[in-house]
């Protein structure tokens, strides 16, 4: 194969050389080469292994609709699996790499399975491997078809995103959508226009058309300046509409300069979008269609006329419309021979023949290709007639095939417009447009560009005047020299009986995987996709779905318009996760919320923890475990005072003249009786009886309350209120707020910490007689106002002072300055933990689920006893809710004190009950505690109050162990530390 | 840090550069604005002045200081860059209809970041879905909105300072600010298009 670089034209600089590495072979290519062309201008014709059968796949297409030539490009941690080598512009020094093929691209072992291929048809790995498993084989078979490897380790590439607005969203920037956006644009409208080529000029760039006087190319450069110089005019270069949404949300994948950023996705929200989409050329369906060297006719003219390569020296054409003829007349004019032009169609026009006769060139009318025969790389073809008489044999390095051309329709499809079947150009067209799209140029339909672009300065007229501007008075332009071009295709016919013709290149789907899901009753589309996979690869089917419509119409003996096409989901490409993550991963994954008082804990040697806030888990000192941290922190609460940031807790404020009634609908307690500075700990249900939260709500005045919610609930939990009040009780006049931020919430607790607060310089009285539990004041500590409540989750007496956040940190060290008499010690979220569950309060989502009721954790009296409603009310008194064998909370014992429990081990009735079993309950906290040198834990059993006293099993994965039932409360069940 | 000064949102969290500026971009955080949030349940606050002529209507701003954003009917937030916290609450908690609604002093609670430069606008579209790319010759408004992944709300001042606020739960001032430095860049370089610069031209 002597394929080459032709010596002039083109849109490449040979100024500007490149080197590149393929297969770790060193090759040349120029400026404004694509990885694809560069590759033909090296005379690489092989360039990766097909997806099933491990054939040899070459370049059959120019665009991003490529299913053959897949190549891993980049080394590394920044390698990129599986791009299409016409869509990746060449660089200096880039390094690329076929991706399937072992030990090499050139020998394949795999290709036993192209050997063997009866072996392999379509759905074979749901008859063949079921014995031993599935499971065992899968792997195998995924290593042997996969596509790609991704990376082993972290992505460095860099993904972006970005939101925008306009007017117009014109997706194409071909001739049409050139001239749309130009028009938008000078009417004063906000236009972007976005094209996956990073040249703008679509099929300009390589066609042969003069407009207006100069080289479509250059046409397309002066329109692309203009709409370059306009601010009001957005130009996107390899960008590509993924999606169409609701509301004309359209998505755009940009490929960017791996430098800087890799991918970056626009999520625009036009008022109107213009698909100038163009349409894509379909291969012919004829046995071994997929060697290298068989290339779609205007692939072929894009290399020869926008890059310049010369793809091989010889050639033969088969095709069913003008266009192909087109590819005839370009490659002779450089030179190349072309042994035959092979039309399906019995009648060509008088002026094809006559050039053809011309230029010495052979048709073949009425004919086919019946066969190909070459390794790793085509070396001739066989035709016959349509009937089946042999033409005989020709001697080709390249078949350019065109079948016809099916609009870029996907877009379209995805905005809920309509498709019609039209048979005279074999191809789906747009039939129902959906408001505010506008189709233009083939996406609509194949035609001559002269009127094409006659209709596009109408259609983007309207599309000005539809949304209010005064549309520029712009002449389409003139077409002074064109190219042959199709107005009609002759439909493409499989030849019967022969199974390997290749359907879909990408998924290696044959005409007789087709056969075979027909025989099997798979004739709907959509089961006839999903049996074959056509259609199903990284293409998406983009040259293969028309054909297997086509196929299946055929042998089910109806009209492929009969058949329909399946659905058309997004995205139109791959899209990479990355880019669907961008600076959303890492430390920015989920926001980080830190409390006012982070550079203290930091400072104090806290252990972070993120809780939705990062929180101090223990505060370990040099060389102390965590778990000694924490017992120490344990034992300072018990029997001296420690400190615990509780800033994160829920803060609403809820006020108005409404607010205790408004409340009194949400809690199973009593709110209109809480006296005014005084709190109540509640629990809040669901409409079924669940409960959803719990805290301590304080009322400051006759209408104003502080209702605290669990840390992470609060933003729940102020919507649902919010909710509640806009949607079913707007007779009430509330007021509800999130004040969580504006305050820092600190807990002092344990025997020494009402001296502690004192120490600080207060206003307070916090004598136990005028601040008793359950009770709320205001005034100022430290200078600072300050909001004191008394209430307490650790079990000792405990105070939490709010002081605004602003002044958080600086509080804090006052707090510590003054505890430090008292040997003050901060503590983290895990020594709450522990004295909380020696203490046996309840921690919603720990000890409770989705299931869990007021009953179940011993609070079915306060609930039932109310009698005023309140959500969920009525759902405790469901026959469900009222068994006595729902899961209930209970304390439990190891057996042995040293035995050491974990939440989640299940617990069986009965001391010698083993596993498997149905389980009773499971434990829902465990930990050591420190204050009764032994373990403890809480569960949920199974009618678990009547089992007090008695020995279960408790079952951890292959460990079981006893525990005893007990009352919950481990730790001063009086409550007179609580109230001290 | 004397005895219980105040602390910034970002050095709460532990961020010592509380500005980054370059040739097209300006970020900074606003320490010492102070915030009043007002919620009634009535149409406005209060019938006299200075409420009688209140935006009512969401999204709509009036003042440059303090400047009055109304976030959604009967809730409004007050930003004074020249007032005192205390002064502002002062100023206006005294005039309110009694009973009928609530006024928080939030100066506490939220951050204020001030964005300036033509690439600003180009990083508010990276993070979040609203049109900031329309040209700066708007009125002054403002919207609640996501940004990357939290709630916040975007006051831009208008033609005279053509420059946004960015308001927060102060709690999140660290990963906001990380997640604006982050996305300057790229904000930077699209902001090179040159598109809404006839907005910004004037």
């Amino acid at each position: 194969m002597s394929a080459a670089r032709l010596p002039d034209g083109g849109l490449i600089d040979r100024s500007r050389p490149l080197r590149f590495r393929f297969d770790g072979r060193e090759f040349e290519g120029f400026e404004g080469d694509s990885l694809a062309s560069a590759l033909l201008a090296n005379g690489v014709r092989v360039v990766g292994r097909s997806f099933k059968y491990h054939r040899p796949r070459g370049i059959y297409t120019a665009g991003e609709e490529e299913p053959c030539a897949l190549v891993e490009v980049g080394e590394g941690d920044r390698r990129v699996p599986t791009c299409r080598a016409p869509t990746v512009p060449l660089e200096q020094g880039l390094v690329a790499n076929s991706q399937k093929g072992w030990p090499s691209l050139r020998f394949d072992l795999g290709r036993v399975v192209d050997f063997s291929h009866d072996l392999w048809p379509a759905g074979f790995y749901n008859k063949t491997f079921t014995w031993p498993s599935w499971e065992f084989w899968e792997p195998l078979i995924r290593r042997s078809a996969g596509l790609g490897r991704p990376l082993g380790g972290r992505d460095p590439d860099r993904y972006e995103q970005v939101n925008a607005h306009c007017d117009l969203l014109v997706c194409g920037g071909g001739p049409h959508g050139l001239l749309a956006a130009l028009i938008a644009a000078r009417s004063g409208l906000r236009v972007i226009l976005a094209d996956q080529d990073w040249r703008f000029g679509g099929r300009l760039n390589g066609e042969q058309f003069v407009l207006d006087g100069v080289a479509g190319a250059a046409w397309a450069d002066a329109i692309t300046a203009e709409l370059e110089s306009l601010p009001n005019a957005l130009l996107l270069r390899r960008a590509v509409a993924t999606a169409v949404y609701d509301g004309h949300v359209t998505t755009l994948l940009q490929q960017g300069d791996d430098a800087a950023w890799r991918e970056c996705l626009w999520t625009v929200r036009p008022k109107r979008i213009l698909l100038a989409t163009g349409a894509i050329e379909q291969g012919l369906i004829f046995p071994n269609n997929d060697r290298p060297g068989v290339m779609l006719a205007g692939a072929v003219r894009q290399y020869l006329g926008r890059y310049a390569v010369r793809p091989a020296d010889s050639a033969v054409v088969a095709t069913n419309n003008d266009s192909g003829y087109q590819t005839v007349f370009d490659l002779a004019e450089r030179g190349i021979a072309v042994h035959a032009v092979v039309d399906t169609r019995d009648q060509v026009r008088k002026s094809l023949r006559r050039r053809l006769r011309d230029a010495g060139i052979e048709l073949l009318a009425g004919a086919r290709i019946a066969d190909t025969r070459g390794g790793r790389g085509l070396k001739g073809v066989r035709i016959e007639r349509l009937g089946g008489a042999d033409l005989g044999r020709r001697r080709c390095e390249l078949l350019a095939v065109s079948g016809g051309w099916a609009p870029r329709v996907q877009l379209l499809a995805q905005a809920r417009g309509g498709l019609r079947f039209d048979p005279a150009t074999q191809a789906f067209l747009p039939d129902r447009l959906p408001a505010g799209l506008s189709v233009v140029g083939s996406a609509r339909g194949i035609g001559p560009l002269a009127d094409q672009l006659a209709r596009t300065v109408r259609t983007a007229r309207e599309v000005c005047l539809a949304l209010g501007a005064a549309a520029a008075d712009v002449k389409p332009p003139e077409l002074t020299a064109s190219i042959v071009e199709s107005e009609t295709v002759a439909p493409v016919r499989p030849q019967e009986s022969k199974a390997r013709q290749w359907i879909d290149l990408a998924h290696d789907v044959t005409f007789g995987d087709a056969e075979l899901a027909v025989r099997e009753g798979f004739v709907s589309v959509e089961h006839f996709k999903r049996y074959t996979t056509a259609g199903m690869s990284v293409d998406q089917g983009k040259t293969g779905n028309l054909n297997a419509l086509i196929v299946l119409a055929a042998l089910t003996g109806r009209q492929t318009g009969e058949v329909g096409v399946t659905t058309f989901r997004p995205p139109y490409v791959p899209v990479t996760l990355g880019t669907l993550a961008a600076q959303h991963t890492g430390e920015r994954y989920t926001p980080r919320r830190y409390l006012p008082a982070h550079t203290v804990h930091r400072a104090l040697g806290a252990d972070f923890e993120d809780y939705g806030w990062q929180r101090p888990d223990c505060y370990p000192l040099q060389g102390e475990s965590r778990s000694d941290a924490i017992h120490r922190e344990v034992r300072a609460v018990r029997n001296g005072v420690g400190v615990f940031d509780n800033s994160p807790i829920g803060k609403l404020e809820v006020q108005g003249p409404d607010a205790a009634a408004f409340l009194d609908r949400f809690y199973i307690n009593d709110v209109p009786s809480l006296r005014i500075g005084r709190a109540r700990y509640g629990l809040m249900l669901n409409e079924n009886g669940v409960i959803i939260d719990d805290g301590v709500f304080v009322r400051w005045a006759e209408d104003r309350f502080l209702v605290h919610t669990t840390s992470g609930g609060v933003q729940r939990i102020g919507a649902m209120m919010e909710e509640w009040l806009q949607c079913e009780w707007r007779d009430l006049r509330v007021l509800v707020d999130d004040l969580t931020p504006q305050w820092a919430c600190f807990t002092v607790a344990g025997p020494r910490a009402r001296e502690t607060v004192r120490a600080l310089g207060t206003d307070i009285d916090f004598d136990p007689g005028a601040l008793p539990h359950m009770a709320a004041a205001q005034g100022s500590m430290a200078g600072l106002p300050v909001r004191v409540v008394r209430v307490s989750f650790s079990g000792e007496s405990s105070f939490e002072l709010s002081v605004p956040a602003r002044r958080g940190a600086a509080f804090l060290d006052a707090l510590l300055d003054a505890g430090e008499a008292f040997d003050i010690t901060p503590y983290g979220v895990e020594a709450l933990m522990v004295l909380r569950l020696e203490k046996g309060f309840l921690h919603v989502g720990t000890d409770t689920d989705g299931s869990t009721t007021p009953d179940d954790v011993g609070w079915g009296k306060v609930a039932r006893r109310k009698e005023r409603d309140y959500l969920g009310r009525r759902s405790l008194f469901r026959s469900g809710n009222l068994d006595p064998d729902r899961k209930q909370l209970v304390g439990l014992e190891p057996l042995d004190p040293d035995r050491a429990m974990r939440p989640g081990a299940h617990l069986l009735i009965g001391d010698s009950r083993q596993p498997p079993a149905p389980t009773d309950g499971w434990i829902t906290s465990a930990a050591y505690s420190p204050t009764l040198r032994r373990h403890v834990a809480m569960g949920v059993l199974r009618g678990g109050r009547a089992h007090l006293g008695e020995t279960l099993t408790a079952s951890d994965e292959s460990t079981h162990y006893p525990v005893r039932v007990v009352h919950p409360v481990f730790y001063d069940p009086d409550n007179q530390k609580l109230k001290s | 840090m004397t005895a219980l000064s105040p602390q910034s949102a970002l050095a709460q969290s532990a961020i010592e550069t509380r500005s980054h500026t370059t040739e097209r971009l300006h970020m900074a955080e606003r320490a010492d604005t102070a915030l009043l949030r007002i919620h009634s349940l009535d149409e406005r606050p209060g019938a006299a002045a200075p409420f009688a002529d209140w935006p009512c209507r969401t999204g709509a701003s009036l003042g440059d200081d303090p400047a009055v954003l109304c976030l959604r009917p009967r809730e409004w937030l007050v930003l004074s860059e020249r007032l005192a916290p205390e002064a502002l609450y002062q100023r206006f908690a005294s005039g309110v209809a009694p009973g009928a609604t609530a006024v928080f002093e939030q100066s506490d609670g939220l951050a204020v970041f001030h964005l300036s430069g033509p690439a600003a606008p180009w990083l508010l579209a990276k993070l979040s879905g609203l049109d900031f790319l329309a040209g700066a010759d708007g009125r002054p408004h403002c919207a609640r909105t996501r940004i990357g992944q939290i709630a916040a709300v975007v006051h831009y001042r208008g033609p005279r300072r053509r420059d946004f606020e960015l308001i927060a739960d102060r709690s999140v001032a660290r990963y906001l600010w990380e997640l604006l430095i982050d996305a300057a860049p790229h904000a930077t370089e699209l902001s090179l298009s040159g598109w809404g610069a006839a907005g910004d031209a004037e």
